[in-house]
Formats: C-alpha cells, sequence, structure tokens
C-alpha cells in the first residue's frame, strides 16, 4: 500500500536520509525504530510531503506520490498523528476535529467514530485543546488523524510523555486499528511498545536502513532492539 | 463652544478615525497574523481603494450615491483582486520568507503609487458622498430652574459620518462572526496557529495565503472608501494609513484582532481628540511615543500574548 523506496532527504545541504526503504500494507502494523536523530521523523515528514526528496520515490498504492503537493497528501487517506502532537492548540476539540473532517468531506458519523475510540473527548468539545491534558491531547491528535478516515496511519512518538494508562489506551487504539485494517507505520523509542504492536520492525541508522525484523523475531530475541538502540 | 460640546465632537471626530484605522488595520492584522508578511504597500492599497472610488463615482455618469455604492463594492473587489495578483506573482516566488517580503512590498509600494501618479495624475480628487445631512446635538446643562436642552451653535454631525462609523462597526462585527463561524475561517485560523499542520490536514495554505492577502487590502480599500468623501482622494494618501495601522497593530498586538481593534479605538479616539484640542501632529507624536513604550515595555503588544 504505501511504499518507499530508497529515499533521500536533505535539510539543505545536510543529508540525512540516505536511499531509505520500507513498505506498509494494509492491517499491518510496521515500526521504524533508531535512536535520535536516526531520521525516523523525516521520513514521515517526507511521506507527508513536508520535506521533498531528492532522489527514489514514495508510492501509494502503486501511485508515484513524492511530487505531490503536501496538501494533496491526506486526501490519499495517510494520516498523520505528528511528535509532540501538535494540536491548534487555540481552538476547541471540535474545531480541530473538524479541520480533520474537511479533508474527505466527513460528516458526523466519522466524527462519531473517532470519539467511540476516545470517549473522553466527547465530554470536552467546547474545551479549547492546548488546556486538555498530555494523554487528552493525545487521544485528540490520533482523533484528529481518524477523521480523515486513513487506509495509513503514521503515529510519530504516540506514547512519549504518557503516562501507564494512557500508553494502553493508544495502543489499543493502534490495535483496533489494525482491525479495520489500516496500515500504521509507528515511529517508537520505547522498545515494550514497539515489542507489544509490531508485525514487523526497521531498524535504522543515521538515515540507512540497518535491519529489518520480523515481530516474531523482536518478541523472541528482544536483545536485537536493545543493543541496537544502546538502552 | 464651551468644553463639554467641544470634547464630544472631538470624539466624534476621533470614533470617525478609529472606525476606518479598525478597518484598515485589521486588514494589516490578518495579512501578519496569518501570513507572517510585513505588508510595506498596505496604505497604498488603501490610496488606490480612494481613487478607485473617485474614478467609479465620477465616470458612471449616473447619480453621485449610486456611483458611491458602486465603488463601495468595485473598489475593494478591484484592489483585492490586484493584491492576489501580486500574492501570486511576487510574494508567494519568495516563499513568503518574512525578510524579502518587506523588501518586495516596499517594491510594490512605489509600483502601485507611481503608477497611480501616471494614471490619475497628482490631483486630489473629491468624492461626493451619498448623504450629508447635518444633524445639530442638543447639549444638557444643568441651570437654576435644573436641566436644560441647549442647541450650542455649531454643535452638530453629519449623518454620513455617522454612517461610516455603523458601516465599519457592522463589517467589524460580520469579519469576527466570518472568522469564528465560517469554514473558511477555520482555515484561516488553523494555517495562522501551525502552517505545517495545516498542510498536513490538506489546506492548500498557499492559496488560503492569496485569499487573506487580497483581504486584507479590500479591507484597507474599503476603509478608504468609506473616508474618501470626507478627505479627497489623492497618490500620496497612503503614508498615514500605514503609519497608524502599524501604530495600532503594534499596540494591539502583532495578529490579535480584538487587540487591534482595541488599539484602533484607543489611537482613533486619541487622534481625534488630541487633532481638536492641540494639534493633529501632536497626536501623531503621542501615538508613536506609545508605540515606543509598548515595544519596550510590553512587546507583545497590550492585548497580545507573549511568545512562549
Amino acid at each position: 500500500m504505501l511504499r518507499l523506496d530508497r529515499i533521500d532527504v536533505s535539510y539543505g545541504r545536510v543529508q540525512v536520509l540516505f536511499g531509505l526503504s520500507l513498505n506498509v500494507s494494509a492491517g499491518e502494523i510496521v515500526c521504524l525504530v533508531g535512536r535520535n536523530g536516526a531520521g525516523k521523523s523525516t521520513a514521515i515528514k517526507a511521506i507527508m510531503g513536508l520535506l521533498q526528496i531528492s532522489s527514489g520515490s514514495i508510492e501509494m498504492d502503486g501511485e508515484r506520490i513524492s511530487h505531490y503537493p503536501p496538501h494533496r497528501i491526506p486526501g490519499l487517506q495517510i494520516g498523520l498523528v505528528p511528535q509532540g502532537r501538535r494540536l491548534f492548540s487555540e481552538l476547541t476539540v471540535a474545531e480541530n476535529l473538524e479541520i480533520g473532517l474537511m479533508v474527505r468531506g466527513g460528516g458526523r458519523n466519522v466524527r462519531q467514530r473517532a470519539l467511540e475510540m476516545f470517549p473522553r473527548l466527547q465530554e470536552r468539545l467546547d474545551q479549547i485543546a492546548g488546556t486538555l491534558s498530555g494523554g487528552e491531547q493525545q487521544m485528540l491528535a490520533t482523533a484528529r488523524a481518524l477523521c480523515i478516515e486513513p487506509r495509513v496511519l503514521l503515529l510519530d512518538e504516540p506514547t512519549e510523555g504518557l503516562q501507564p494508562s494512557m500508553t494502553a489506551q493508544i495502543r489499543n487504539a493502534v490495535l483496533q486499528l489494525k482491525k479495520q485494517e489500516v496500515g500504521i507505520l509507528l515511529v517508537e523509542q520505547r522498545v515494550d511498545a514497539v515489542l507489544a504492536l509490531a508485525d514487523r520492525v526497521y531498524l535504522i541508522e543515521n538515515g540507512r536502513n540497518l535491519r529489518d525484523y520480523s515481530g516474531r523475531e523482536i518478541n523472541d530475541t528482544p536483545e536485537l532492539l536493545i543493543k541496537h538502540l544502546g538502552i | 463652544m464651551e468644553f463639554g460640546p467641544h470634547f464630544l465632537l472631538a470624539t466624534l471626530e476621533g470614533a470617525l478615525t478609529a472606525a476606518v484605522l479598525a478597518l484598515t488595520a485589521v486588514g494589516l492584522s490578518v495579512v501578519f497574523g496569518i501570513m507572517r508578511v510585513v505588508n510595506v504597500a498596505h496604505g497604498e492599497f488603501f490610496m488606490l481603494g480612494a481613487v478607485i472610488a473617485w474614478f467609479v463615482s465620477t465616470t458612471v455618469g449616473i447619480h453621485p450615491a449610486v456611483g458611491f455604492l458602486l465603488a463601495l463594492v468595485v473598489a475593494p473587489v478591484m484592489v483585492g483582486f490586484l493584491a492576489i495578483v501580486a500574492d501570486q506573482l511576487v510574494l508567494r516566488r519568495l516563499d513568503y520568507d518574512p525578510e524579502r517580503t518587506i523588501v518586495a512590498t516596499i517594491g510594490l509600494l512605489y509600483c502601485i503609487q507611481q503608477v497611480t501618479l501616471m494614471t490619475f495624475g497628482p490631483d486630489a480628487r473629491p468624492v461626493i458622498p451619498p448623504f450629508n445631512q447635518r444633524i445639530a446635538l442638543p447639549w444638557f446643562e444643568l441651570g437654576e430652574q435644573g436641566f436644560q436642552v441647549t442647541w450650542p451653535w455649531g454643535f452638530g454631525v453629519t449623518t454620513y459620518k455617522l454612517a461610516v462609523i455603523m458601516f465599519a462597526v457592522i463589517i467589524l462585527v460580520g469579519l469576527w462572526r466570518f472568522l469564528a463561524r465560517s469554514k473558511f475561517g477555520l482555515i484561516m485560523r488553523a494555517t495562522q496557529l501551525d502552517r505545517e499542520m495545516a498542510l498536513a490536514f490538506g489546506i492548500p495554505i498557499e492559496r488560503v495565503y492569496a485569499i487573506v492577502f487580497g483581504l486584507g487590502a479590500g479591507l484597507a480599500a474599503l476603509g478608504a472608501v468609506l473616508i474618501v468623501p470626507i478627505r479627497q482622494a489623492h497618490y500620496l494618501m497612503g503614508g498615514e494609513p500605514l503609519l497608524l495601522s502599524f501604530i495600532v497593530v503594534i499596540i494591539g498586538g502583532l495578529g490579535s484582532i480584538p487587540g487591534t481593534i482595541m488599539a484602533a479605538i484607543l489611537i482613533g479616539l486619541s487622534d481625534g481628540i488630541i487633532s481638536v484640542f492641540f494639534s493633529p501632529t501632536l497626536a501623531k507624536i503621542i501615538a508613536t511615543l506609545l508605540v515606543a513604550f509598548v515595544l519596550v515595555y510590553r512587546p507583545q503588544g497590550l492585548f497580545g500574548r507573549r511568545l512562549p
């Protein structure tokens, strides 16, 4: 469904990704793992068109999308839950969801489905997003992305800074989406989250693919991951 | 005339200045708030609105009131359209870079000013107001026989000035509702808060920027059309509204629309009152000093929030 084929990405003159490849299929949870600065978030931004690739290609359903202007990418049902949530902090919860709904013209049903996954947001629809707790903000960031009815969802460190109960809720939501045949690309630093969810793991270092593992390999020998992450 | 009626007259003049200034400055504030572009050509869009209003109202050849009403629609639309073209040809190509767009809009300022001079000449052009009846105002005095109503000589206001104030209030309330309630208003606010996330949620921000730039210029032109029957159209008239708009936007807080409106009322009223009692130059000096104080002691503006 989503395929990155040997992409190079630079920030100005500094190259960050060197021939990175990965693919995500429907109903699959793929984890992108690497140390800080390895290029994980850069890869996410490149998929969303927020950074231009200098070579290689990004394809969705076999269609090359790397030359698309960034505002067209969400219309392909590629949703983003960015690192640090990046909510529209002065808008209400309902308005944040409305921004997501605008992408595909989704109505109340789509919003209701997103809210069913995070019922706590239902009570806070008129609250300003910036005043929510960290966990609620993460729920809203996820619900906002669900409003575009994603077929591929990119989650960039969704459990960062969350307490365990919130982490569990986000994890359940991810598993629920997997059942709905949504392809998930999960960027994570937390080994426990990767172990619990991953169908496949891409380990990257200095912007390059280092190794790929199956979920079973990682679960059987988590030391592989721990060794590479230097934890 | 005694102090009381004189002060009320000065306040009415100030309210007129505040109304037009609020429209013009909100245009500048919207452009800066959403696009992060300091539009130095904003005063020229104001001037162009006034000149187009003169041109339309004098060439239509029907009743001056109809010509003026036509100008009220045509001038903001034309100026807005010109601003969109300028956005597409200049600002977009500079990727809306804050520094380079300042230089580009300075260039735009001179282009608009000189083309207007070459096309319409250097003369000040009057526009006939659509209606201009004088209303005498009563004054209440506490005399020996209790409250007495008097009609001081020269104490009055024209219907046109009152209409300008009311019209500006209606437009500003409408704009506020548009930003707060409409879908495009939501898109504008989201783009202002996080440009990158707006893109990641399918908002074509370059199109939003073009419309916002057109809207900002259109508001300046609307302010000019309203004031031109009182002050005349002239190719050099853009300097003062630009200066006052910057003063208002800085005092109100860059990008804050409520702050801009509050500051426009503050500066407009003080400008009117000080101009009537002392001199217009003193009013500008005080406004400029106020900006200096705000920049030193509260750089985010009186109504803006400090950046994290």
